[in-house]
């Protein structure tokens, strides 16, 4: 397979992640675990792409990398036409803010802040004014149902709830592509049903997402699925 | 991310860890207010020198009789130990002999008791001239000083010190009452304003009588006559002038004592100054060491800001990988921590600086010495406390930086 580069301007690439080959070796003293064996899938714009697989197979591993969290140990991460190898530290912060949208497990919201302020944090290192980044998080708030919760403090939310901000903040610097590690995996029924809604309409507005899981129900619910074990793709259908 | 944004949510943290903000900051409130009190003391303990020396006389020459280089077989003095004269303090008064000797007042003292009716208070009885006021930097209070007409009319008048005054007369008006000054009865003219206890410098100022040097010379010693004098005090025209006047007044009475050689000088010249000085230099010593002991105290408190600020950086090791991951760059987390270092140490500085003003208030009374801290130290106290929490918030903030995203989000 050749390796291909995306055109110049990012938005117009089909082919907005593309894993060539990845690596992960992980270092344990004297012990390598490989935590990842060569991957390579591509992801297009607009594909909603679930990745599955056993605990310990590398799911998390994998979204770290593509999420610009962790650098491959082998390989070549492409992202938006942008070859991760190459960038330096503050360019890697800035595929982050601009690029990637993340929504983790533990839905990881600044305890300090409201919600409103939580969704904003992505737009404060864009560089973004005062006014607009309230009116662009309030916007978020909103349509994920919680625009009478703007400044509650996360702990005074329900699960479902917080991760629904984090779902917001995640769309709010319009990412190119929703990353979600676990996203319903803290989050009772009723609630997970909610935070897939979101994900079934964001799809159908035209993002990208890629989300990892272990339930087979929420896979279901992607265009296709991915699946890994012992750190190797078992394209499943 | 601005300055502004910075300052913001720098507020926010320290407002969320209360506990801790208030620990970080406690350091450095007390190095603050420690080196602020302790300068203030300093500077205070020699404001209160300068005013007592000052209250001396400033630039002040003694002339006594007797050589200092007084070793065994050096011949002490000739004739007797009284060889200091009028004629020599006028020669001293000659603009042209000795320029730089502005004002000079002969003395003579002795001890007399004082008698107004059944009260007694022995005390201190100065003859002198009217110059003796101007020298000794002291003022009347009540009636007048002693002037020339009472010099040339050896005149039984007298002035009296505030306390003497109190001693003799209570609280009525002793203006033109008379006292018995020995044998002597004489009219009290006047009283002079009193300058506080001069215990730790010199013996009580305020307790003490002055006659005209005439009628000390005269009448009061029962010896007519006799013009010799126990001291001459001699003012410069200004400090810068003082050594010059100590040489006019050396070289001249050497020449009127028909003196060749300095060693045998039947006469001894001191300086106040000199006092002045070693007790300018003893207070400057105690104020270095002082400030000493309290800039290790600051520093103290800057290793309390650094420590507090990487428990900080530890413990908040999850909030740095999730900013990381939400876009911040190293720089945006580098400036975090230190505007969040920087406002506590301003905070720890204004607050500290408020409790060394409060000292300052508060602390004379407790130990009745003045306490002067000078505009300056503030405004540098507060300097300091931002340097010194900048510079060890500096540290913290670069480790919380290299931190790696996602090694920092998986951190519990
Ligand atoms: N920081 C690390 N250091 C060493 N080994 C690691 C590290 N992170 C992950 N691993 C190892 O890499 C492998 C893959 O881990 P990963 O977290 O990607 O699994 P996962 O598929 O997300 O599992 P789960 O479903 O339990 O979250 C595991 O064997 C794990 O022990
Ligand atoms: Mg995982």
């Amino acid at each position: 397979m050749e390796v291909v580069l995306a055109e110049s301007d990012p938005t117009s690439a089909q082919d907005l992640l593309v894993l060539k080959d990845i690596g992960k070796r992980y270092q344990l003293g004297h012990l390598f675990v490989e935590a990842l064996r060569g991957v390579s899938f591509t992801v297009v714009a607009n594909d909603y792409v679930a990745i599955t697989g056993p605990s310990g197979s590398g799911k998390s591993t994998l979204m770290h990398l593509i999420g610009c969290l962790d650098v491959p140990t082998s390989g070549d991460l492409t992202i938006a036409g942008e070859l991760v190898r190459d960038l330096d530290q503050a360019e890697l912060a800035e595929i982050r803010n601009r690029r990637i949208g993340f929504v983790f497990q533990q839905f990881n919201l600044l305890r300090t802040m409201t919600a409103q302020r939580n969704v904003e944090l992505p737009l404060l290192y864009a560089g973004v004014p005062r006014k607009e980044r309230r009116d662009r998080a309030a916007a978020l708030l909103e349509r994920v149902g919680l625009g009478r919760h703007m400044n509650h403090h996360p702990m005074e939310l329900s699960g479902g709830q917080q991760q629904r901000v984090a779902i917001a903040r995640a769309l709010v610097n319009e990412p190119s592509i929703i990353l979600a590690d676990e996203p319903t995996g803290n989050l009772d029924s009723q609630s997970a049903e909610e935070v897939l809604g979101i994900f079934e309409e964001l799809n159908q507005l035209g993002r990208t997402l890629v989300v990892i899981t272990h339930d087979a129900t929420v896979a279901a619910r992607a265009s296709r699925a991915l699946h890994i074990r012992d750190g190797q793709l078992q394209e499943v259908s | 991310m601005t300055w502004g944004q910075l300052v913001r949510s720098a507020l926010e943290a320290i407002q969320w860890n209360r506990l801790r903000s208030l620990l970080t900051v406690l350091g450095i409130v007390i190095g603050i207010a420690a080196v602020m009190v302790t300068v203030g003391l300093g500077e205070g303990a020699q404001a209160k020198v300068s005013s007592k020396i000052a209250a001396l006389g400033s630039n002040l020459l003694t002339v006594a009789p007797g050589s200092t280089s007084a070793g065994p077989g050096v011949r002490r003095g000739l004739g007797s130990a009284s060889t200091l004269t009028m004629a020599d303090a006028a020669a001293l008064s000659s603009r042209v002999v000795a320029p730089a000797v502005a004002a000079v007042a002969p003395l003579t003292s002795q001890h007399e008791t004082l008698t107004n009716g059944a009260i007694d208070w022995p005390t201190t009885v100065d003859g002198t001239t009217p110059s003796w006021l101007g020298i000794r930097s002291r003022s009347v209070e009540i009636g007048r000083f002693i002037n020339a007409q009472d010099e040339a009319s050896s005149a039984d008048v007298v002035v009296l010190g505030a306390l003497t005054a109190q001693e003799l007369f209570s609280t009525s008006n002793p203006i033109g009452r008379v006292v018995d000054v020995g044998p002597l009865p004489m009219t009290v003219i006047g009283v002079l304003t009193p300058v506080g206890s001069g215990t730790s410098v010199t013996s009580n100022q305020d307790d003490l009588a002055i006659v005209p040097i005439s009628t000390a010379q005269g009448s009061l010693m029962g010896i007519s006559a006799n013009d010799s004098v126990q001291s001459i005090l001699l003012r410069a025209t200004s400090s810068s002038t003082l050594s010059a006047a100590y040489q006019e007044a050396d070289h001249e009475l050497m020449m009127l004592h028909g003196v060749t050689n300095p060693a045998n000088a039947d006469f001894t010249i001191t300086a106040e100054q000199s006092l002045f000085s070693a007790a300018t230099s003893i207070s400057a010593t105690l104020t270095a060491l002082l400030a000493g002991i309290a800039t290790v105290s600051l520093l103290v408190g800057g290793i309390g800001v650094m420590n507090i600020m990487l428990v900080s950086v530890t413990e908040r090791t999850r909030e740095i990988g999730l900013r990381k991951a939400l876009g911040a760059k190293p720089s945006d987390i580098r400036r975090q921590f230190l505007v969040e270092a920087s406002v506590l140490g301003v905070c720890g500085g204004l607050i500290g600086a408020a409790l060394g003003l409060l000292g300052q208030l508060l602390l004379p009374s407790l130990i009745s010495n003045p306490v002067i801290i000078p505009p300056i130290v503030t405004v540098a106290a507060i300097a300091v406390a931002l340097m010194i929490s900048l510079l060890f918030g500096v540290y913290p903030a670069a480790r919380a930086a290299q931190l790696s995203p996602i090694d920092a989000l998986r951190s519990e």
